[in-house]
């Protein structure tokens, strides 16, 4: 081969490598288009991949140029200068330089507006730490909305991330609601006007309450997710209820503010109608169908219905015992007679009286000697067997399916709330409320009649508990009405001997949840 | 404002904190002053032509001349170096006299610390902390002896003498190995010979510099440095100027401390690099072209080649630095330029507020700018005047400060109120500080107040309704300097270890004391306002007592005492947190030194570059210099490093902990790896004590905290960075003239 050719073929070859790289680029970096019918084309790799995370910047006017024109300074040094200005941050929150901190905060945001941590992060150290570093209020509801501020910059670039949202909402409902500084927060929450403009159309609340304002921002995680947008790293179960507990929260907070009127009866009634509508949902589990493989679906309401999951279950097991009636018990008494003879008397003493030893050797006995419908359904020959298979299983699937209800329905409390919507709308429980607060009020200013309405809103509770005993299952309401009986002692140890006297309508509160740790 | 380190008087940290009684002064200063005045005049004079010519010598007086002048300034260094010698190997004395305890404290690390504690054991403490009146004369009898007599008690710690001694042992050092070279090179007395002609050579060189010649080869940086373009890099920091209103948020907290930092830390960030490049790429240009041969065939000396290329390069930083220095002032000026809108019903609703007894949350607020708005407020008139519209009842308004800055309003006839321009932002408190003391608990003095446990450990805090308080000593309060009064400024911290209430704040007092009589009163209850500068007036006449006659003593001391009044509550104090203010100075001159500052910081790059590019080349002449303006900028890291002040061990236990992802607060595993690591460290101690110690730190130079919070920088920091520029710049000239005289084509 000739010198010149040699540089020819070369040639050939680096164009053949550059066309190569070029048909590379182009499948990954071609833009989305549309084609003259205006059907969207997909685009390269890239777009469809920043199409699916919804990294799209759809308008030219949306292009950040400050935070590209910053990448590009970098000279592909981000991470490097991401870690100073990290570094920077601490240093200046350490040190309560707050002017550097929000600018090295907005760098950061510009270097890494993608990365959805430093927008959870910054913000929550905005709002929840640097915010107690001032000893005024005003100043600590101003840093709290600052962060708020800039969990809503970071959702400006990150549309479609339910992550941020929530975080909005928890921020709006919680860090303002539930602060030891909540009263004086919220009002300054209801005055903030400046907030209330600056907020999206549909995140704003015509009431300008917190947990108002706060629900919305759930309702807005929810309808992203099931759009599409996942929401990462929070079970279902939450996240739909953090819409109605807002409703629950607002209803209980304007109560204690002191509204008893119509307003807060809707409230409460509002809620009681979403917490129903949460109870529908069909929600996602951890658990699979062992038939099929696929996720289980729950709703927390389905254990209420006539034809709920432990219904359906109770019928498959008679149907599955009517196949062979008596087999379960002989089964059973089989077992039994397995069992040894400490065993068995483990099991026949009363569980009152067991020891220790005897509880643990009754409770592995009463597992040895229990009959599964699976092992029911084996022991039934001849045409019905399949049959007593089928029940078995579907017998077995309802059981599980009603404990998996039973399970979630613990998580969130569900029918202490329930039932809480349902007390809160009597006008018995307002008017309680409302006597408490009176005397609450009035301590100050008018004791004997501020000791009056304890004694009447005292005696009004009495009735609500009556109505309802299971509210004192849990030990919210119990735990509130002890800390109102404890400031009227102190109100009637202003007066005579802090002793309450022996026909004290709530007693029995007192008795079940008065004792410290109880 | 953060102030970390103590700010001694100039001559203080120059000479020591005893200087004043050293038998040589005033009158060694005044000679000085006068050979340093007399002889910068006449280098001037000399250099613009006014004068004719230098001294007329021959060539053989001139070599004499030469000859003394080099010898007598080794024979300094020597006798130097002995002194040296002597001080530092005599035992310690028993009793702690002023010196030694700043030596003690500078053992811990912090120099200045050092000089103000010995600076505090010269003065008489208040008979409530215990000590005695310490007298210097019991220091004169100490260690330093002979020193302490003459040069004052505490002189060790001037840094001039300090700098004597590195200087004279350097000379000596290179002599003694120049000495070895030449020995080994021709024999002893040729050896001998080549010294005595290099010691003379040099002398003669450095003496007979002529301004004349320096100029012009300057006049020649100069223009080689316009010939490069330089002005791109003005055009770069006009670029970077356009696009900061995308990074720089004028709603921010404090936007005027953004916004002179943004433009102080832009032109440093640019101008050190663009010298940098300039001055390291220039020699070895002119080398490798050889265009070095035209100015080298003149009659001109090596040491005027060197000198004339930093003198050029860095009248044309200054000149860079002035005019960004301008066009940064108009960008600060209009970027934090804005007025409000105040209608005439926002200002009926302020009168309505006020009337109706004053304002819980939000009060009414001006139209929104910037991202802030101000709270509006109104008091009725003490003596009503015409000139305000009859409807509205008469009275003054004015703005809550909100990002440092209020406005000025005025009244217009439709009720509603023109908003000024912004004031109080662009400003320069002269700070007047005390020293600060604590009392505990129990009312007993103690070093430090309590940590609340924050990671910082700038302020102490001290608890609320105990004896525990923090008493500043101030001192120079003369009547002609506060004729109406004291203005106290504060910023205090505020740490509540329970919540109590809420919407009020912490309550404390300040009251004034007498260091002699110990005669005190309350001047000031207060309720605390955290993050931001809180200014009380004491007044002049504090219950019918004069406040100079019953609580200044006659040296011009006085104490303010600060209590915390809320029990379980505490405030946080650090030196600077409380002063007097002692009038402003001019907002444009702090400015400039700001940027004279970066000058500083321009000049050590010029000379540094400049020096190491007589014998390196361009690129690595750039790079050594860059290294060590970044080591200068880390120096203060390098020097914990070194005494082993860092968490996670030397540089290589650092690398180890890097590697395995160890973190750096529990030990090594006992290995003999870790053995190694610490060993090494050990080793590597030394040059990072050595070189923390001997290069510049860069950082020092840097006002723009000053400047952007509005504090006016000391000159006495000033005339100290000044001084640490010139004494880094004269060995580095020397270098770099050394260097280049051994360069065949100078000889």
């Amino acid at each position: 081969m000739t010198q010149r050719e040699r540089r020819l073929y070369g040639k050939i070859s680096y164009g053949v490598g550059i066309c190569i790289c070029i048909l590379f680029l182009y499948s990954l970096g071609a833009p989305s288009t549309r084609d003259s019918s205006g059907q969207v084309l997909p685009g390269g790799k890239l777009a469809q991949l920043r199409a699916e995370y919804g990294l799209t910047e759809a308008n030219l006017g949306e292009i950040n140029a400050a935070g590209e024109t910053i990448k590009l300074a970098t000279l592909g040094l981000r991470g490097v200068a991401v870690n100073l200005l990290w570094e920077r941050a601490h240093e200046c929150k350490m040190k309560k330089d707050w002017t550097g901190l929000s600018a090295t905060l907005q760098q950061l945001a510009k270097l890494q507006p993608r990365f959805i941590s430093v927008w959870q992060f910054q913000a929550w150290n905005v709002s929840y730490n640097c915010s107690v570093e001032f000893d005024d209020y005003r100043d600590r509801y101003r840093w709290v909305i600052k962060g708020i501020q800039y969990l809503r910059e970071g959702i400006s670039y990150n549309q479609y991330e339910p992550r941020l949202l929530w975080d909005q909402g928890w921020f709006t409902g919680h860090k303002i609601g539930r602060a030891d500084e909540k009263v004086q927060f919220r009002r300054l929450f209801r005055q903030d006007n400046d907030f209330h403009d600056w907020l999206p159309l549909e995140l704003r609340d015509p009431t300008r309450d917190n947990w108002l304002c706060g629900k919305k921002c759930f309702q807005g995680v929810v309808q992203l997710h099931e759009a599409g947008h996942k929401m990462k790293g929070k079970s279902p179960l939450l996240f739909y209820s953090d819409a109605p507990k807002c409703q629950i929260n607002y209803a209980d907070a304007i109560v204690e503010e002191g509204v008893f009127d119509e307003v807060a009866l809707e409230a409460w009634r509002r809620a009681a109608v979403e917490w129903r509508q949460y109870g529908k949902i069909p929600i996602e589990t951890t658990f699979r169908d062992p038939r099929t493989g696929q996720i289980l679906f729950i709703r927390l309401n389905d254990k209420d219905d006539d034809e709920n999951y432990l219904a359906q279950a109770q019928k498959h097991i008679a149907a599955l015992e009517a196949l062979a009636p008596g087999l379960r018990e002989n089964l059973r008494q089989q077992k039994l007679a397995m069992l040894t003879k400490r065993e068995r008397a483990a099991l026949e003493t009363p569980p009152a009286q067991r020891t220790a030893q005897e509880y643990e050797l009754a409770l592995a006995a009463e597992r040895k000697i229990a009959v599964s419908h699976e092992e029911l359904a084996q022991r039934i020959e001849g045409p019905d067997r399949p049959k007593a298979l089928q029940l078995a299983r579907e017998a077995k699937l309802a059981e599980q399916m009603a404990d998996y209800i039973d399970r979630y329905r613990q998580i969130v409390n569900f029918e202490y709330w329930r039932l809480r919507c349902q007390v809160e709308q009597d006008p018995k429980t307002l008017q309680a409320r409302k006597y408490i607060y009176q005397a609450d009020q009035e301590a100050l200013i008018n004791l004997p009649k501020a000791l009056e309405s304890y004694q009447k809103g005292f005696a009004l509770w009495r009735e609500v508990l009556d109505s309802y005993p299971q509210l004192l299952e849990d030990r919210t309401t119990g735990e509130d009405l002890v800390e109102v009986i404890d400031r009227y002692r102190e109100h009637l140890g202003r007066i005579s001997e802090p002793r309450l006297p022996p026909d004290f309508p709530l007693q029995d509160v007192l008795d079940r949840y008065g004792q410290k740790g109880s | 404002m953060i102030v970390e380190r103590y700010i001694p008087d100039f001559l203080v940290w120059l000479l020591g904190p005893g200087w004043q009684q050293g038998l040589l002064f005033p009158w060694l200063l005044y000679l000085v002053g006068l050979l340093v005045g007399g002889g910068l005049i006449w280098a001037v004079l000399l250099g613009a032509g006014v004068l004719p010519g230098g001294l007329r010598l021959t060539s053989q007086q001139s070599h004499r001349l030469a000859r003394i002048v080099g010898y007598g300034s080794l024979a300094v260094a020597l006798l130097v170096i002995v002194l040296m010698g002597i001080l530092f190997t005599q035992p310690p004395q028993p009793a702690l006299s002023a010196q030694e305890t700043s030596k003690q404290t500078r053992s811990g690390g912090d120099e200045k610390a050092a000089q103000s504690s010995a600076a505090e054991a010269q003065k008489a403490t208040p008979p409530e902390t215990g000590h005695s009146e310490s007298a210097p004369a019991e220091s004169s009898g100490s260690s330093a002896g002979l020193g302490t007599i003459l040069l004052g008690p505490g002189w060790t710690e001037g840094v001039f003498y300090q700098w004597v001694g590195v200087v004279s042992v350097v000379l000596w050092g290179i002599l003694l190995i120049g000495l070895l070279a030449a020995v080994i090179r021709h024999g002893p007395a040729d050896g001998l010979k080549a010294i005595d002609r290099t010691i003379t050579e040099v002398t003669e060189d450095l003496l007979r510099l002529s301004p004349r010649r320096v100029w012009a080869l300057a006049r020649l940086a100069i223009q080689e440095a316009l010939r490069r373009r330089i002005v791109i890099g003005f055009v770069l920091f006009l670029l970077g100027l356009l696009f900061a209103g995308w990074y720089l948020d004028p709603g921010s907290v404090n936007p005027t401390r953004l916004y002179l930092h943004f433009v102080l830390t832009t032109t440093s960030y640019l101008m050190l690099p663009l010298m940098l490049f300039l001055s390291s790429f220039s020699l070895p240009t002119d080398i490798r072209s050889k265009t070095i041969h035209t100015v080298v065939t003149k009659p001109v000396r090596a040491s005027e080649i060197v000198l004339g290329r930093i003198l050029g390069f860095s009248l044309v930083g200054a000149g860079l630095l002035l005019l960004m220095s301008v066009i940064s002032y108009i960008f600060v000026i209009r970027g934090l330029s804005h007025t409000h809108q105040i209608s005439a019903e926002m200002a009926a609703e302020a009168i309505r507020q006020a009337q109706t007894g004053g304002v819980k949350d939000m009060p009414v607020m001006t139209s929104r700018v910037h991202n802030h708005r101000h709270g509006i407020f109104w008091r009725p008139s003490e003596s009503p005047s015409s000139s305000q519209p009859d409807q509205m009842p008469q009275g003054t308004f004015w703005l809550s400060m909100e990002q440092g800055h209020t406005h000025r309003l005025t009244p217009q006839p439709d009720g509603s109120l023109q908003v000024g321009p912004p004031e109080g932002n662009l400003i320069a408190r002269v700070p007047l500080y005390g020293k600060l003391r604590f009392l505990d608990r129990q009312g007993n003095p103690t070093d430090k107040g309590i940590n609340v446990g924050e990671e910082w450990e700038y302020r102490s805090y001290i608890e609320g309704r105990t004896g525990a308080a923090a008493i500043w000593t101030f001192e120079g309060i003369q009547p002609e300097r506060f004729p109406n009064g004291l203005l106290v400024e504060m910023t205090l911290g505020v740490f509540r270890s329970w919540k109590g209430e809420i919407e009020q704040g912490i309550r404390g007092s300040l009251s004034v004391r007498n260091p002699r009589t110990g005669q005190t009163e309350e001047v000031l209850l207060f309720t605390s306002k955290e993050f931001q500068i809180d200014s009380h007036w004491i007044p002049r006449q504090i219950k019918g007592k004069d406040l100079f006659e019953h609580f200044v003593d006659e040296r011009g001391r006085l104490e303010i005492i600060l209590r915390c009044l809320d029990a379980g509550q505490f405030f946080g104090v650090s030196q600077a947190d409380l002063y007097l203010r002692a009038g402003d100075a001019s907002f444009v001159a702090n400015f400039l030194k700001g940027y004279l500052g970066i000058g500083l910081q321009v000049l050590l790059v010029v000379g540094l570059a400049v020096a190491l590019s007589t014998f390196l080349s361009g690129p690595v002449a750039m790079v050594a210099t860059g290294g060590t303006l970044l080591l200068g900028f880390f120096g203060d890291f390098m020097y914990r490093l070194a005494t082993g002040k860092t968490y996670g061990g030397g540089p290589v236990e650092s690398l180890i902990r890097l590697v395995t992802q160890e973190n750096v607060i529990s030990e090594l595993e006992p290995s003999p790896r870790t053995t190694a690591a610490k060993m090494l460290d050990q080793l590597a101690s030394g040059p990072l004590w050595a070189m923390s110690k001997i290069l510049p730190r860069f950082g020092e130079f840097d006002c723009a905290n000053f400047v952007a919070d509005g504090f006016d920088f000391p000159t006495s920091m000033l005339l100290a960075n000044t001084a640490n520029a010139l004494a880094f710049l004269l060995p580095v000239f020397v270098l770099g003239y050394s260097f280049l005289k051994t360069q065949e084509l100078t000889q």
